[in-house]
C-alpha cells in the first residue's frame, strides 16, 4: 500500500502542478465530479447455511461515494491527461467491517517529437483495500489489499503518409499485500503463489490501404513470472504471438475491427506440454440513428488463470452495449458480457483436478437524467451470475440496483 | 589578406540571397503546411485530446480507432469518418456542436448551415480549427466500449472482469471494481465461500 500512497500522492501533485500552468486557459483543464449512490446488494457474500442445504446470502443496503479528478491539458505538442477516482463503499450490514476503498489512477501522456515521431505513454494503478470479513465463525474473505499496475510505452514512427510502425512494451504487476490466509479445507494458504508480474514487448505495422481500410500486422513477446510462488504453483510461462488485423468502414454509421492470430505457450512447469492456440477478436459500432449507438465485441484466446490449479485457460468473451438518448437531457445505456471459461486437465498441477466450464453473465443498466448543466440523476441495475461445473467453485446470483446523485463541482 | 576578404565578401554576397531564399523557402512551407487542409483523421485525435477520451483507447491508437471512440460519443460528419478526407466547414462546425452537446439547439440539423450558424451565435469562429477547438472541454458523460475487457493483444488486454475505466458509461467499471471485493483479482467471481475461523 505504501507504493501506492506514493503514486497517488506524486499523481495529485502532477495535477497540481499541471494545473497552475493553465490557468491562463480558456475553458477549465481540471474538472471534479462526485457521485453518490445509494443501493441495496442482494448478496454481498455467501457462506454455508447449516441449518438449510445451500447457501446463505448476505444483503445490505449500501452507500458509494465517489469523486473523480479529471485533468485534460493540452499543448502543442504534448498531451496529459490524468484522473484519479477515490470510492468509498459503506455496508449497512455486513460484520466485521462495513467499508472498503477503491483507488483508480490513470495518467497519459503523447508527446510529438516530429510529425512523423510519437511517444505514447500511459499508465493504469488500481488499488483495492479490501479488509478481512467474517460471518460469525467464519472468515469470508481474509485481508486482500492489492494493487495491479499497468503501464505501456509506445514508440510510433511514420514511415510513409500511409505506414505506420508501433514499438510497443508494457509493465504488469499484481502485489497483494497481506501474504497468507486460511483457506476451505484449513490449509495455511499463501497468497504469495498470485503475485505476478509479465512483460510485454511488441512490434506492428499499419497501412492504410484506402480511405476506408487499414490493415496490421504484428508481433508480441510476453513473459509472465509468479515470482513469489512455491515450485507446485509455478505458472511462469512465455509467449509468443503473431497476428494479422484489418480495420474497415463499412458505411458512415457502421465500423469493424478484426484481428486474427496464433499464441505458442510455454511453460516453466514441468509437468506439462507447450500450447499453441489460435486467438481472435472482433468489435463493431453501429450508429443506427443520431440518437442510438451499439457497440459490440467478442474474442477468443489463451488466458491467465483465473483459478490458481490450473496454469492457463481459454477463454471467450462477448459484449454488447446500447446507449440511446431519449431527449438531449434523458439517457439510457444498457451492457452486457458473457465470458465462457475453459479449463482443461492437462494444464492442471493436480491430475486429479477434472477438465471444466465456467459461466459469467454480467449485465448493467443505467438511466441517467441530467437535471442542469451540472447535475445528474441516475438509476442503475446490475446482474452478475457464476455457474461453474469445477469443484470447489460455487455457482452465485447477484443482483444491486442504486439510485445516484452526480454533480460536477468544476 | 585583401584578396581574402575580397573573396569572403563574394561568398557572403553569394551566399546571402540563397540564405534568404532558403529560409523564404522555409518560411513558405510552414505557412503552406499551416494552410494544407486537415484530414478527418487530424480532427478526430484533435477532438479525442480536447474531449478527454484517451484514456478510452489503447496507446498510439489508429484513424479508426479514433473515429470509433468518437462515434460512440456520438459524434460523427454528415457522412461519416474518413481517414484521408478533408474536413470542411459542414463537418467542422457538425463535430463541434456534438462535442459541445448543443445538437439540440440546431435549428435545422439537415442543413449544414444551421450548425455553423450555431457555432457563429456561440461565438465559436469555424475559419481556424486551433481556435475552433478551445471551446470544446472534456466531455462528463465521456464513454467508450473497454478495449482491455475483448483484447486478445497482450500489450492492451486487462484481467478478467477485473477493474476498468470504461464500460459503455454504465458504470460497469463499478460493477466489476466491486467484484474485486469477492476476490476477482484472483479470479475467482464470486462471493467467497466460507472458511475455518
Amino acid at each position: 500500500m505504501k507504493r501506492f500512497h506514493i503514486l497517488t500522492v506524486a499523481g495529485l501533485l502532477l495535477a497540481l502542478a499541471a494545473s497552475s500552468a493553465l490557468v491562463q486557459a480558456d475553458t477549465s483543464p481540471i474538472h471534479v465530479n462526485n457521485r453518490l449512490r445509494l443501493g441495496w446488494d442482494d448478496n454481498v457474500y455467501q457462506v454455508d447455511d447449516p441449518s438449510a442445504s445451500g447457501l446463505k446470502r448476505k444483503e445490505s443496503f449500501r452507500i458509494i461515494e465517489e469523486i473523480e479528478v479529471l485533468a485534460n491539458l493540452n499543448f502543442e505538442r504534448t498531451y496529459l491527461g490524468l484522473r484519479y477516482r477515490p470510492s468509498l463503499i459503506w455496508y449497512e450490514d455486513r460484520d466485521n467491517k462495513s467499508t472498503d476503498v477503491l483507488h483508480d489512477l490513470d495518467f497519459n501522456f503523447i508527446h510529438n517529437f516530429s510529425p512523423s515521431l510519437v511517444l505514447s505513454l500511459s499508465d493504469t494503478l488500481r488499488a483495492s483495500q479490501l479488509p478481512e470479513l467474517q460471518d460469525e465463525n467464519f472468515v469470508v474473505r481474509q485481508d486482500d489489499d492489492n494493487i495491479y499496475n499497468s503501464a505501456v510505452a509506445t514508440l510510433a514512427y511514420t514511415l510513409r503518409p500511409a505506414t505506420r510502425i508501433d514499438l510497443s512494451g508494457r509493465y504488469i504487476l499484481l502485489k497483494y499485500t497481506e501474504s497468507d490466509y486460511v483457506d476451505k479445507s484449513g490449509a495455511l494458504v499463501s497468497h504469495d503463489d498470485d503475485n505476478y508480474y509479465s512483460v510485454v514487448g511488441g512490434l506492428t505495422l499499419h497501412q492504410q490501404l484506402a480511405s476506408q481500410t487499414a490493415l496490421m500486422v504484428d508481433g508480441r513477446y510476453q513473459a509472465l513470472r509468479y515470482p513469489d510462488a512455491r515450485d507446485t504453483y509455478n505458472r511462469d510461462a512465455d509467449s509468443l504471438f503473431a497476428g494479422v488485423g484489418i480495420e474497415q468502414t463499412f458505411s458512415p454509421q457502421l465500423i469493424g475491427r478484426l484481428r486474427a492470430g496464433v499464441e505458442h505457450r510455454t511453460y516453466d512447469y514441468s509437468g506439462v506440454s507447450d500450447n499453441t492456440c489460435p486467438y481472435g477478436e472482433a468489435s463493431v459500432t453501429y450508429l443506427p440513428t443520431p440518437a442510438t449507438r451499439i457497440t459490440g465485441s467478442a474474442s477468443y484466446s489463451l488466458y491467465e488463470s483465473d483459478i490458481s490449479g490450473y496454469l492457463s485457460q481459454e477463454r471467450f468473451y462477448g459484449a454488447l452495449s446500447l446507449a440511446h438518448d431519449f431527449t438531449a437531457k434523458l439517457n439510457f445505456y444498457i451492457s452486457g458480457a458473457y465470458a465462457l471459461n475453459n479449463y482443461e486437465q492437462d494444464y492442471s498441477f493436480d491430475q486429479s483436478r477434472r477438465s471444466g466450464d465456467e459461466d459469467t453473465f454480467l449485465i448493467s443498466t443505467r438511466l441517467s437524467y441530467r437535471l442542469n448543466r451540472i447535475n445528474w440523476f441516475e438509476v442503475g441495475y446490475q446482474f452478475v451470475m457464476l455457474d461453474s461445473d469445477l469443484a470447489g467453485r460455487e455457482s452465485y446470483k447477484r443482483n444491486r440496483v442504486d439510485v445516484g446523485w452526480k454533480i460536477q463541482l468544476f | 589578406m585583401k584578396k581574402l576578404l575580397v573573396f569572403l565578401m563574394i561568398g557572403c554576397m553569394l551566399a546571402a540571397p540563397a540564405a534568404w531564399a532558403q529560409g523564404r523557402q522555409k518560411a513558405e512551407k510552414k505557412s503552406a503546411e499551416a494552410a494544407q487542409p486537415v484530414t478527418h483523421a487530424q480532427l478526430a485525435e484533435l477532438l479525442v485530446k480536447a474531449l478527454g477520451l484517451v484514456r478510452f483507447l489503447p496507446p498510439s491508437p489508429t484513424a479508426q480507432q479514433l473515429f470509433d471512440i468518437l462515434m460512440q460519443n456520438a459524434i460523427s460528419p454528415q457522412d461519416g469518418w474518413k481517414a484521408d478526407a478533408v474536413v470542411t466547414k459542414a463537418d467542422l462546425s457538425r463535430v463541434l456542436v456534438q462535442a459541445l452537446r448543443k445538437e439540440d439547439m440546431v435549428e435545422n440539423p439537415n442543413d449544414p448551415q444551421s450548425w455553423i450558424n450555431l457555432l457563429r451565435e456561440l461565438g465559436i469562429s469555424v475559419d481556424r480549427l486551433s481556435e475552433s477547438i478551445q471551446a470544446v472541454e472534456v466531455l462528463p458523460e465521456g464513454m467508450g466500449q473497454d478495449w482491455t475487457m475483448a483484447s486478445t493483444d497482450p500489450l492492451v488486454e486487462g484481467l478478467a472482469f477485473a477493474p476498468s475505466t470504461v464500460q459503455y458509461s454504465v458504470d460497469l467499471n463499478l460493477v466489476v471494481r466491486i467484484l474485486t471485493e469477492m476476490e476477482t483479482i484472483r479470479g475467482e467471481l464470486r462471493p467467497i465461500s466460507p472458511t475455518p475461523h
